[in-house]
């Protein structure tokens, strides 16, 4: 638990309640993020990415396990506290046109957070708005336009300008990218690469865009009902996937090859996953696995620490 | 340019309801069976003979009978417009005054009893006739705890209890409706937009979450104006308050009574002014919620302009 980490998210659980019903959207699990480091989170609908992303940021308070940022945990700071820390950790939602407020011209939106937290002279907000707005590659004419005017690759540039408008440590970007079209997918993507570049940003990116998180992450962490299966360094984790889970979802993305011939056979994930409602015993993969024994119907296998510093949860790795 | 067409167009719709708010009352009044150019008219037991023979005693026949309304002072009717505007609209305003806290704290809070109790009683003031909370209201104020006047026009305090009364039954409409469009509103991205990068909760709320939802409930509640207006009717003889409901209630009832205008008021022409009078208020009334919204909201304003 060194200070050289940001982020340091500790066996984090998270219970959602509907009714009568319990829902185990994330179970024991853990992350960190180092400094300037980012930080993949992948996995299928439902298997508790976002939850975990907003454990992480303090949008969620997570039932169990710690969250420090900064050595700081969030889990157990005031509202008043958490929401000074706030400017440090931004958020770029899923669906820019449903996140940024659209009574509020494109300008307004981004001096907000600017305002909520009393940054610099009135001059010098307006100056930094007409910055980020370069920053992100918006023609300094739309900041009197309003969010619905602009096209929706134009939305996702505002919100990303607003999340930096405070110059934050941490950018939680959760599912940014599947909103859009693919061409404007493209360019949003490198607009996150260069801001990476240039300002040393950490970042979590939660995805199942498998290619954009491989071409942004330097850590990713692959998740399934709840809990991560394993996590690694990219480049390891791409060449050399322990985990069945991680392999089958390897298999299951669409490449295109160079020729014809050298297409290889697309092999989609077996079955489906199963209710959150409903967790399996044991292993949550079992269900689906295709080495599954006895064992991982009966035991729960525990997170290990590979040699090349690796995590992976499976009894057969 | 366009902005202005559409206001055009649209005062030309405004143009066609106000002419059929004119027919509509004329045509059953004096085409309807009993009226004057009706065939039952001609067996004398028409309300519109009763009608000329009430008028005959205020008003020389020679002068004809529309002549009549050009020489009786116009102010009581001016009063009574006055009367009756106050009430519906002070009426309007206390319920959101009571609705608009009273449903957002429903619809932000977590607690189970609260959840509860809160639309019962807006379930309760929706159910309750408006007479049956008048006669509530009078037993209490005036006669339990004779604090307030139970009918009358005479002093500020008289406007009380009909007020709240109409009041009343709007409450749990408009608590309701407010409730389910904060909790609407408090599921938008925006909102977890604005607690992500630390906007206060009462200011999420007070700001992010509570204008747009007045603003449906606005455009809802305006129009329900009319809804008003029939309440208004019972109120304001409920409470003797010369309200123009009240006129309207005793003019169209006293058709055939053979009453001379003014006094038991047998007018088939006020009739036809009352009710295109309601009609005028309930489309100013749509029209100013129109003109509102797109102040308030500037995607309407910004696409159709």
């Amino acid at each position: 638990m060194s200070a050289a980490y940001l982020l340091d998210v500790g066996n984090v659980s998270k219970v959602f309640r509907l009714q009568k019903r319990t829902v185990r959207a994330v179970h024991r699990a853990s992350l960190r993020v180092r400094e300037g480091e980012s930080v993949g989170i992948v996995g299928e609908s439902g298997s508790g990415k976002s939850t975990l992303g907003r454990c992480a940021v303090g949008l969620l308070r997570p039932d169990e396990g710690a969250v420090r940022f900064l050595g700081t945990d969030l889990t157990r700071l005031s509202n008043k506290q958490m929401r000074a820390q706030r400017r440090h950790m931004q958020v770029v939602f899923q669906n820019p046109s449903t996140a940024l407020n659209q009574r509020m011209t494109v300008g307004r939106n981004i001096l907000d957070p600017l305002l909520i937290h009393r940054v610099g002279t009135r001059m010098q907000r307006g100056v930094r708005v007409f910055e980020l707005m370069e920053q992100v590659g918006l023609s300094p004419e739309y900041a009197n336009a309003f969010p619905f005017e602009l096209s929706g690759g134009q939305q996702q540039r505002v919100m990303i300008a607003r999340a930096l408008a405070l110059d934050p440590k941490l950018l939680l970007c959760d599912e940014v990218l599947s909103a859009l079209d693919v061409s404007v997918q493209a360019q949003i993507l490198a607009l996150l690469l260069d801001l990476r570049r240039d300002r040393g940003l950490s970042m979590l990116f939660i995805s199942h865009n498998l290619p954009a998180v491989e071409v942004l992450s330097d850590v990713i962490a692959v998740m399934y009902l709840g809990e991560i299966l394993e996590m690694g360094r990219t480049e390891d984790l791409l060449a050399n996937p322990r985990h069945p889970y991680t392999r089958v979802l390897f298999d299951s993305v669409l490449d295109i090859p160079e020729s014809k011939a050298a297409r290889k056979a697309l092999r989609p994930l077996p079955g489906e996953m199963p209710s959150p409602y409903e967790i399996p015993n044991g292993c949550v993969f079992h269900t689906r696995c295709p080495v599954a024994q006895d064992v991982c119907r009966r035991e729960v296998p525990q997170a290990r620490t590979l040699d090349d510093d690796r995590q992976v949860a499976c009894h057969y790795v | 340019m366009d902005i202005l067409r559409r206001f055009a167009s649209r005062l030309a719709g405004m143009l066609v309801v106000l002419t059929l708010s004119i027919a509509t009352p004329t045509v059953i009044q004096f085409y309807g069976p009993g009226g004057e150019n009706s065939k039952l008219a001609s067996q004398g037991v028409s309300a519109w003979t009763r009608a000329k023979t009430a008028f005959a005693t205020v008003w020389p026949e020679e002068k004809g009978i529309l002549t009549f309304h050009l020489h009786v002072s116009t102010m009581s009717f001016v009063n009574d417009f006055f009367s009756f505007m106050g009430l519906a609209i002070g009426s309007i305003v206390i319920a959101a005054i009571v609705a608009v806290p009273v449903g957002t704290y429903a619809a932000i809070q977590q607690k189970s009893w609260f959840r509860t109790v809160l639309p019962t009683g807006f379930l309760v003031s929706q159910s309750i006739p408006t007479y049956v909370i008048g006669v509530i209201l009078i037993l209490l104020f005036s006669v339990v705890w004779p604090i307030l006047p139970p009918n009358g026009w005479n002093s500020p305090l008289c406007a009380v209890l009909p007020t709240l009364t109409l009041a009343a039954g709007n409450v749990g409409y408009m608590g309701k409706f407010v409730q389910s469009a904060v909790s609407e509103t408090m599921q938008e991205g925006y909102i977890l937009g604005a607690r992500a990068r630390g906007v206060r909760k009462w200011n999420i709320i007070l700001k992010h979450a509570m204008k747009p939802s007045i603003l449906t409930t606005i455009t809802f509640f305006a129009p329900q104006i009319a809804i008003l207006l029939n309440n208004a009717l019972t109120i304001e003889a409920m409470f003797a308050v010369p309200g123009l409901a009240k006129l309207f209630g005793e003019t169209a009832s006293a058709q055939g009574m053979g009453l001379p205008p003014g006094v038991g008021m047998q007018d088939q022409y006020m009739v036809s002014v009352v009710f295109f009078i309601f009609a005028l208020v309930v489309l100013v009334m749509n029209l100013f919620v129109d003109i509102l919204y797109r102040v308030l909201d500037p995607r309407i304003a910004r696409l159709t302009a």
